[in-house]
Protein backbone atom coordinates (compact mmCIF):
# COMPACT_ATOMS: atom_id res chain seq x y z
CA UNK A 1 0.00 0.00 0.00
CA UNK A 2 1.35 3.39 -0.90
CA UNK A 3 1.84 5.92 1.73
CA UNK A 4 -0.65 8.23 0.23
CA UNK A 5 -3.25 5.53 0.30
CA UNK A 6 -2.57 4.79 3.93
CA UNK A 7 -2.92 8.45 4.74
CA UNK A 8 -6.12 8.70 2.71
CA UNK A 9 -7.53 5.60 4.39
CA UNK A 10 -6.94 6.96 7.83
CA UNK A 11 -8.17 10.39 6.89
CA UNK A 12 -11.40 9.18 5.36
CA UNK A 13 -12.16 6.81 8.16
CA UNK A 14 -11.68 9.49 10.78
CA UNK A 15 -13.61 12.16 8.91
CA UNK A 16 -16.47 9.85 8.09
CA UNK A 17 -16.73 8.64 11.62
CA UNK A 18 -20.29 9.42 12.65
CA UNK A 19 -20.42 7.36 15.80
CA UNK A 20 -22.05 9.11 18.73
CA UNK A 21 -20.43 10.13 21.97
CA UNK A 22 -19.59 7.32 24.29
CA UNK A 23 -20.45 7.41 27.95
CA UNK A 24 -17.17 8.96 28.96
CA UNK A 25 -17.49 11.65 26.31
CA UNK A 26 -21.02 12.53 27.42
CA UNK A 27 -19.89 13.03 31.02
CA UNK A 28 -16.95 15.07 29.84
CA UNK A 29 -19.22 17.22 27.67
CA UNK A 30 -21.31 18.46 30.60
CA UNK A 31 -18.17 19.01 32.63
CA UNK A 32 -16.67 21.12 29.87
CA UNK A 33 -19.88 23.16 29.42
CA UNK A 34 -20.00 24.01 33.12
CA UNK A 35 -16.43 25.23 33.04
CA UNK A 36 -16.88 27.63 30.19
CA UNK A 37 -16.73 31.26 31.33
CA UNK A 38 -18.04 33.05 28.30
CA UNK A 39 -21.53 33.73 29.54
CA UNK A 40 -20.93 37.23 30.85
CA UNK A 41 -22.02 39.86 28.45
CA UNK A 42 -19.13 41.53 26.77
CA UNK A 43 -18.89 45.23 26.58
CA UNK A 44 -21.61 45.82 29.10
CA UNK A 45 -20.90 48.42 31.63
CA UNK A 46 -22.01 47.25 35.02
CA UNK A 47 -22.90 50.56 36.46
CA UNK A 48 -24.12 49.20 39.75
CA UNK A 49 -20.87 47.29 40.28
CA UNK A 50 -18.82 50.41 39.66
CA UNK A 51 -21.11 52.42 41.94
CA UNK A 52 -20.81 49.77 44.66
CA UNK A 53 -17.02 49.78 44.40
CA UNK A 54 -16.86 53.57 44.51
CA UNK A 55 -19.22 53.70 47.47
CA UNK A 56 -17.22 51.04 49.25
CA UNK A 57 -14.01 52.96 48.65
CA UNK A 58 -15.59 56.19 49.87
CA UNK A 59 -16.96 54.57 53.00
CA UNK A 60 -13.71 52.78 53.60
CA UNK A 61 -11.74 55.94 53.11
CA UNK A 62 -14.02 57.96 55.37
CA UNK A 63 -13.90 55.32 58.08
CA UNK A 64 -10.14 55.20 57.84
CA UNK A 65 -9.93 58.99 58.10
CA UNK A 66 -12.26 58.97 61.10
CA UNK A 67 -10.17 56.37 62.86
CA UNK A 68 -7.00 58.28 62.15
CA UNK A 69 -8.50 61.56 63.33
CA UNK A 70 -10.11 60.07 66.43
CA UNK A 71 -6.85 59.95 68.29
CA UNK A 72 -6.01 63.46 67.27
CA UNK A 73 -9.43 64.64 68.39
CA UNK A 74 -9.01 62.97 71.77
CA UNK A 75 -5.69 64.75 72.28
CA UNK A 76 -7.19 68.08 71.27
CA UNK A 77 -10.07 67.52 73.60
CA UNK A 78 -7.67 66.81 76.44
CA UNK A 79 -5.70 69.96 75.66
CA UNK A 80 -8.90 71.94 75.62
CA UNK A 81 -9.96 70.60 79.01
CA UNK A 82 -6.53 71.32 80.45
CA UNK A 83 -6.66 74.86 79.13
CA UNK A 84 -10.14 75.30 80.52
CA UNK A 85 -9.05 74.11 83.95
CA UNK A 86 -6.02 76.35 83.89
CA UNK A 87 -8.21 79.30 82.95
CA UNK A 88 -10.58 78.53 85.80
CA UNK A 89 -7.67 78.39 88.24
CA UNK A 90 -6.33 81.69 87.00
CA UNK A 91 -9.79 83.24 87.22
CA UNK A 92 -10.13 82.11 90.80
CA UNK A 93 -6.72 83.50 91.65
CA UNK A 94 -7.54 86.79 90.06
CA UNK A 95 -10.84 87.05 91.87
CA UNK A 96 -9.12 86.25 95.15
CA UNK A 97 -6.51 88.88 94.41
CA UNK A 98 -9.24 91.37 93.58
CA UNK A 99 -11.06 90.63 96.83
CA UNK A 100 -7.85 90.91 98.77
CA UNK A 101 -6.92 94.19 97.12
CA UNK A 102 -10.37 95.58 97.73
CA UNK A 103 -10.12 94.63 101.35
CA UNK A 104 -6.75 96.31 101.59
CA UNK A 105 -8.12 99.45 100.05
CA UNK A 106 -11.05 99.40 102.41
CA UNK A 107 -8.68 99.00 105.32
CA UNK A 108 -6.56 101.83 104.09
CA UNK A 109 -9.48 104.14 103.64
CA UNK A 110 -10.67 103.33 107.08
CA UNK A 111 -7.33 104.04 108.48
CA UNK A 112 -7.40 107.71 109.31
CA UNK A 113 -5.37 107.82 112.39
CA UNK A 114 -2.16 109.57 111.67
CA UNK A 115 0.99 108.06 112.79
CA UNK A 116 2.98 109.93 115.24
CA UNK A 117 6.34 110.77 113.96
CA UNK A 118 8.74 110.95 116.74
CA UNK A 119 12.15 112.15 116.23
CA UNK A 120 14.26 114.70 117.94
CA UNK A 121 16.09 115.64 114.81
CA UNK A 122 14.21 118.52 113.47
CA UNK A 123 14.94 120.91 110.82
CA UNK A 124 15.20 124.33 112.28
CA UNK A 125 12.91 125.85 109.70
CA UNK A 126 9.99 123.85 110.73
CA UNK A 127 10.16 124.47 114.36
CA UNK A 128 8.63 127.88 114.12
CA UNK A 129 6.04 127.06 111.62
CA UNK A 130 2.77 125.46 111.74
CA UNK A 131 2.05 122.99 109.08
CA UNK A 132 -1.34 121.55 108.76
CA UNK A 133 -1.67 118.14 107.54
CA UNK A 134 -4.95 117.48 105.98
CA UNK A 135 -6.75 114.38 106.80
CA UNK A 136 -7.17 113.73 103.20
CA UNK A 137 -6.52 110.19 102.18
CA UNK A 138 -5.62 109.52 98.62
CA UNK A 139 -6.79 106.07 97.69
CA UNK A 140 -5.98 106.52 94.07
CA UNK A 141 -2.51 106.57 92.69
CA UNK A 142 -3.11 109.68 90.72
CA UNK A 143 -4.39 112.08 93.23
CA UNK A 144 -6.22 115.06 91.91
CA UNK A 145 -3.93 118.02 91.67
CA UNK A 146 -4.56 120.43 94.49
CA UNK A 147 -2.74 123.61 94.63
CA UNK A 148 -3.25 125.93 97.42
CA UNK A 149 -1.63 129.24 97.62
CA UNK A 150 -1.56 130.84 100.95
CA UNK A 151 -0.19 134.01 102.08
CA UNK A 152 1.24 133.82 105.49
CA UNK A 153 2.68 137.19 106.03
CA UNK A 154 4.94 137.37 103.06
CA UNK A 155 5.56 133.76 102.83
CA UNK A 156 3.88 131.94 100.03
CA UNK A 157 3.39 128.30 100.29
CA UNK A 158 2.34 126.48 97.19
CA UNK A 159 1.08 123.02 97.47
CA UNK A 160 1.73 120.76 94.55
CA UNK A 161 0.25 117.30 94.02
CA UNK A 162 2.23 114.52 95.45
CA UNK A 163 1.72 110.86 96.09
CA UNK A 164 -0.57 109.93 98.90
CA UNK A 165 1.27 109.97 102.12
CA UNK A 166 1.80 106.63 103.62
CA UNK A 167 2.31 108.00 107.02
CA UNK A 168 0.62 110.73 108.76
CA UNK A 169 2.91 113.04 110.55
CA UNK A 170 2.13 114.48 113.85
CA UNK A 171 3.87 117.39 115.21
CA UNK A 172 4.76 116.89 118.84
CA UNK A 173 6.23 119.54 120.96
CA UNK A 174 9.17 118.34 123.05
CA UNK A 175 9.09 118.74 126.77
CA UNK A 176 11.96 121.17 126.63
CA UNK A 177 9.60 123.69 125.20
CA UNK A 178 11.51 124.67 122.26
CA UNK A 179 8.96 127.11 121.03
CA UNK A 180 10.31 130.58 120.50
CA UNK A 181 8.99 133.84 119.52
CA UNK A 182 7.90 133.95 116.03
CA UNK A 183 10.09 136.03 113.89
CA UNK A 184 9.46 137.75 110.72
CA UNK A 185 10.45 135.55 107.84
CA UNK A 186 13.31 137.02 105.99
CA UNK A 187 12.42 135.56 102.61
CA UNK A 188 9.68 134.01 100.56
CA UNK A 189 9.80 130.32 100.78
CA UNK A 190 8.34 128.02 98.28
CA UNK A 191 7.73 124.72 99.84
CA UNK A 192 7.24 121.98 97.33
CA UNK A 193 5.76 118.71 98.30
CA UNK A 194 4.94 119.97 101.69
CA UNK A 195 1.63 120.23 103.28
CA UNK A 196 0.02 123.58 103.71
CA UNK A 197 0.42 124.99 107.14
CA UNK A 198 -1.24 127.54 109.29
CA UNK A 199 0.13 130.65 110.75
CA UNK A 200 0.65 130.19 114.42
CA UNK A 201 -1.49 132.51 116.46
CA UNK A 202 -0.14 131.75 119.80
CA UNK A 203 2.56 129.84 121.32
CA UNK A 204 2.12 126.27 121.03
CA UNK A 205 3.95 123.25 121.97
CA UNK A 206 5.11 121.37 118.94
CA UNK A 207 7.17 118.39 118.44
CA UNK A 208 8.71 118.07 115.07
CA UNK A 209 10.07 114.81 114.14
CA UNK A 210 12.45 113.76 111.49
CA UNK A 211 10.04 113.98 108.70
CA UNK A 212 9.78 117.69 109.16
CA UNK A 213 6.09 117.50 108.92
CA UNK A 214 4.25 118.96 111.79
CA UNK A 215 0.72 118.78 112.91
CA UNK A 216 -1.29 121.21 114.78
CA UNK A 217 -2.28 120.08 118.21
CA UNK A 218 -5.75 120.26 119.50
CA UNK A 219 -5.04 123.46 121.41
CA UNK A 220 -4.36 125.30 118.27
CA UNK A 221 -7.15 127.32 116.95
CA UNK A 222 -7.73 127.31 113.30
CA UNK A 223 -6.37 130.29 111.61
CA UNK A 224 -6.13 130.25 107.92
CA UNK A 225 -7.94 127.59 106.01
CA UNK A 226 -6.55 126.07 102.93
CA UNK A 227 -7.82 127.54 99.78
CA UNK A 228 -7.82 125.35 96.81
CA UNK A 229 -7.28 127.16 93.58
CA UNK A 230 -7.77 124.07 91.47
CA UNK A 231 -11.03 122.28 92.17
CA UNK B 1 -28.98 25.89 12.48
CA UNK B 2 -27.36 28.04 9.89
CA UNK B 3 -23.72 28.88 10.59
CA UNK B 4 -24.39 32.56 10.12
CA UNK B 5 -27.18 32.53 12.65
CA UNK B 6 -24.97 30.65 15.02
CA UNK B 7 -22.24 33.24 14.68
CA UNK B 8 -24.71 36.05 15.16
CA UNK B 9 -26.30 34.51 18.23
CA UNK B 10 -22.96 33.72 19.83
CA UNK B 11 -21.76 37.27 19.18
CA UNK B 12 -24.76 38.56 21.10
CA UNK B 13 -23.85 36.22 23.96
CA UNK B 14 -27.14 34.39 23.63
CA UNK B 15 -26.74 31.49 25.98
CA UNK B 16 -29.13 29.22 24.13
CA UNK B 17 -27.34 29.75 20.82
CA UNK B 18 -24.02 29.19 22.54
CA UNK B 19 -25.33 25.88 23.81
CA UNK B 20 -26.42 24.87 20.31
CA UNK B 21 -23.00 25.86 18.99
CA UNK B 22 -21.36 23.79 21.73
CA UNK B 23 -23.50 20.73 21.10
CA UNK B 24 -22.91 20.95 17.37
CA UNK B 25 -19.12 21.06 17.43
CA UNK B 26 -18.20 19.37 20.70
CA UNK B 27 -17.80 15.85 19.32
CA UNK B 28 -15.55 16.79 16.41
CA UNK B 29 -13.36 19.08 18.50
CA UNK B 30 -13.10 16.56 21.29
CA UNK B 31 -12.08 13.77 18.94
CA UNK B 32 -9.65 16.00 17.09
CA UNK B 33 -8.02 17.00 20.37
CA UNK B 34 -8.03 13.38 21.52
CA UNK B 35 -5.95 12.36 18.48
CA UNK B 36 -3.22 14.77 19.57
CA UNK B 37 -3.43 14.68 23.34
CA UNK B 38 -4.38 11.02 23.89
CA UNK B 39 -4.78 11.56 27.62
CA UNK B 40 -8.47 12.07 28.44
CA UNK B 41 -8.04 14.87 30.99
CA UNK B 42 -5.55 16.75 28.84
CA UNK B 43 -8.05 16.49 26.00
CA UNK B 44 -10.77 17.95 28.22
CA UNK B 45 -8.56 20.88 29.20
CA UNK B 46 -7.79 21.65 25.57
CA UNK B 47 -11.47 21.50 24.61
CA UNK B 48 -12.36 23.97 27.37
CA UNK B 49 -9.70 26.37 26.14
CA UNK B 50 -10.82 25.98 22.53
CA UNK B 51 -14.48 26.73 23.25
CA UNK B 52 -13.63 29.65 25.53
CA UNK B 53 -11.47 31.17 22.83
CA UNK B 54 -13.94 30.48 20.07
CA UNK B 55 -16.92 31.97 21.91
CA UNK B 56 -15.00 35.02 23.05
CA UNK B 57 -13.55 35.77 19.63
CA UNK B 58 -16.46 34.76 17.44
CA UNK B 59 -17.33 38.44 16.95
CA UNK B 60 -14.07 38.84 15.02
CA UNK B 61 -14.63 35.76 12.87
CA UNK B 62 -15.14 36.43 9.19
CA UNK B 63 -17.62 34.05 7.70
CA UNK B 64 -16.46 32.75 4.33
CA UNK B 65 -19.02 30.21 3.40
CA UNK B 66 -20.05 26.78 4.62
CA UNK B 67 -17.35 24.91 6.46
CA UNK B 68 -15.32 28.00 7.27
CA UNK B 69 -16.50 28.01 10.87
CA UNK B 70 -15.55 24.37 11.34
CA UNK B 71 -12.17 24.93 9.74
CA UNK B 72 -11.61 27.89 12.05
CA UNK B 73 -12.45 25.78 15.07
CA UNK B 74 -10.16 22.97 13.87
CA UNK B 75 -7.28 25.43 13.49
CA UNK B 76 -7.79 26.71 17.03
CA UNK B 77 -7.94 23.16 18.34
CA UNK B 78 -4.75 22.05 16.61
CA UNK B 79 -2.87 25.12 17.79
CA UNK B 80 -3.99 24.61 21.36
CA UNK B 81 -3.05 20.93 21.21
CA UNK B 82 0.47 21.72 19.99
CA UNK B 83 0.82 24.35 22.71
CA UNK B 84 -0.35 21.93 25.35
CA UNK B 85 1.97 19.19 24.10
CA UNK B 86 4.96 21.52 24.22
CA UNK B 87 4.00 22.59 27.69
CA UNK B 88 3.87 19.03 28.99
CA UNK B 89 7.26 18.10 27.62
CA UNK B 90 9.31 19.20 24.66
CA UNK B 91 8.96 17.03 21.65
CA UNK B 92 12.29 15.87 20.24
CA UNK B 93 12.40 14.93 16.59
CA UNK B 94 15.29 12.94 15.30
CA UNK B 95 16.37 14.21 11.96
CA UNK B 96 17.00 11.38 9.57
CA UNK B 97 17.37 10.85 5.88
CA UNK B 98 14.04 10.98 4.17
CA UNK B 99 14.20 7.58 2.64
CA UNK B 100 11.04 6.05 1.36
CA UNK B 101 10.75 2.69 2.91
CA UNK B 102 8.63 0.05 1.25
CA UNK B 103 5.57 -0.80 3.29
CA UNK B 104 3.40 -3.75 3.08
CA UNK B 105 0.09 -3.88 4.69
CA UNK B 106 -1.85 -7.01 4.61
CA UNK B 107 -5.45 -6.74 3.78
CA UNK B 108 -7.66 -6.74 6.81
CA UNK B 109 -10.44 -4.73 8.19
CA UNK B 110 -9.50 -1.47 9.79
CA UNK B 111 -12.00 0.37 11.86
CA UNK B 112 -11.94 3.80 13.46
CA UNK B 113 -11.53 2.43 16.91
CA UNK B 114 -8.42 0.57 15.87
CA UNK B 115 -7.02 3.73 14.30
CA UNK B 116 -7.59 5.62 17.50
CA UNK B 117 -5.95 2.88 19.50
CA UNK B 118 -2.91 2.83 17.24
CA UNK B 119 -2.60 6.59 17.41
CA UNK B 120 -2.81 6.52 21.20
CA UNK B 121 0.06 4.10 21.39
CA UNK B 122 2.21 5.93 18.87
CA UNK B 123 5.08 8.13 20.16
CA UNK B 124 4.04 11.76 20.45
CA UNK B 125 6.40 13.02 17.73
CA UNK B 126 5.15 10.54 15.16
CA UNK B 127 1.59 11.05 16.15
CA UNK B 128 1.75 14.84 15.91
CA UNK B 129 3.29 14.86 12.46
CA UNK B 130 1.02 12.08 11.19
CA UNK B 131 -2.08 13.87 12.44
CA UNK B 132 -0.97 17.16 10.91
CA UNK B 133 0.01 15.74 7.57
CA UNK B 134 -2.16 12.70 6.96
CA UNK B 135 -5.39 13.64 8.73
CA UNK B 136 -5.42 17.43 8.80
CA UNK B 137 -3.58 17.87 5.51
CA UNK B 138 -0.88 20.33 6.49
CA UNK B 139 2.17 20.56 4.28
CA UNK B 140 5.63 19.74 5.50
CA UNK B 141 6.53 23.43 5.37
CA UNK B 142 3.57 24.32 7.54
CA UNK B 143 4.36 21.47 9.91
CA UNK B 144 7.96 22.61 10.11
CA UNK B 145 6.77 26.11 10.99
CA UNK B 146 4.27 24.95 13.58
CA UNK B 147 6.63 22.53 15.28
CA UNK B 148 9.72 24.64 14.71
CA UNK B 149 11.57 21.87 12.97
CA UNK B 150 13.01 21.36 9.53
CA UNK B 151 11.10 19.93 6.61
CA UNK B 152 13.26 16.86 6.55
CA UNK B 153 12.46 16.22 10.18
CA UNK B 154 8.80 16.45 9.39
CA UNK B 155 9.18 13.99 6.53
CA UNK B 156 11.17 11.50 8.51
CA UNK B 157 8.73 11.61 11.40
CA UNK B 158 5.90 10.93 9.00
CA UNK B 159 7.66 7.92 7.51
CA UNK B 160 8.29 6.50 10.91
CA UNK B 161 4.68 7.05 11.86
CA UNK B 162 3.49 5.17 8.82
CA UNK B 163 5.87 2.33 9.47
CA UNK B 164 4.67 2.17 13.02
CA UNK B 165 1.04 2.02 11.94
CA UNK B 166 1.67 -0.74 9.46
CA UNK B 167 3.61 -2.78 11.95
CA UNK B 168 0.84 -2.38 14.44
CA UNK B 169 -1.79 -3.39 11.95
CA UNK B 170 0.18 -6.42 10.85
CA UNK B 171 0.79 -7.37 14.44
CA UNK B 172 -2.86 -7.20 15.22
CA UNK B 173 -3.68 -9.37 12.29
CA UNK B 174 -1.10 -11.93 13.20
CA UNK B 175 -2.44 -12.10 16.78
CA UNK B 176 -5.99 -12.14 15.55
CA UNK B 177 -7.06 -8.85 17.27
Amino acid sequence: MEHNKLDALFRNMIRNDDTGLNEQEIISKENVWNQLDVFARKGRFHFWKVAAVVLFLLLGGTSWMMIMQQEKFALLQQDFLNAKNALAIIENKLSETTVSKNNNLTALSDKKEPETITSTKLQKEYIEKLIYVHDTIWTEKNAPPIENIKFVRDTIFIKVPTTAPTKWAKLEVPETNMAKKQKQPSKVEFVFGKKPFKKPIQKNNFIINDSGIVEKTEKQSDGLTPISIFN
Amino acid sequence: MNEKLLIEGCSKMDRKVQRVFFDLYYRDIFRLARRYMVNFHDTEDVVIIVFNKALKNITHFEYRGDGSLKKWLNTITINECIKALKKVRPIYYKEELSVELPVKLDNHLIDVELIHKILEKMPVGYRTVFNLYAIDEYSHSEIAEILNVSRNTSKSQLLKARKYIINELNQKKSYGT
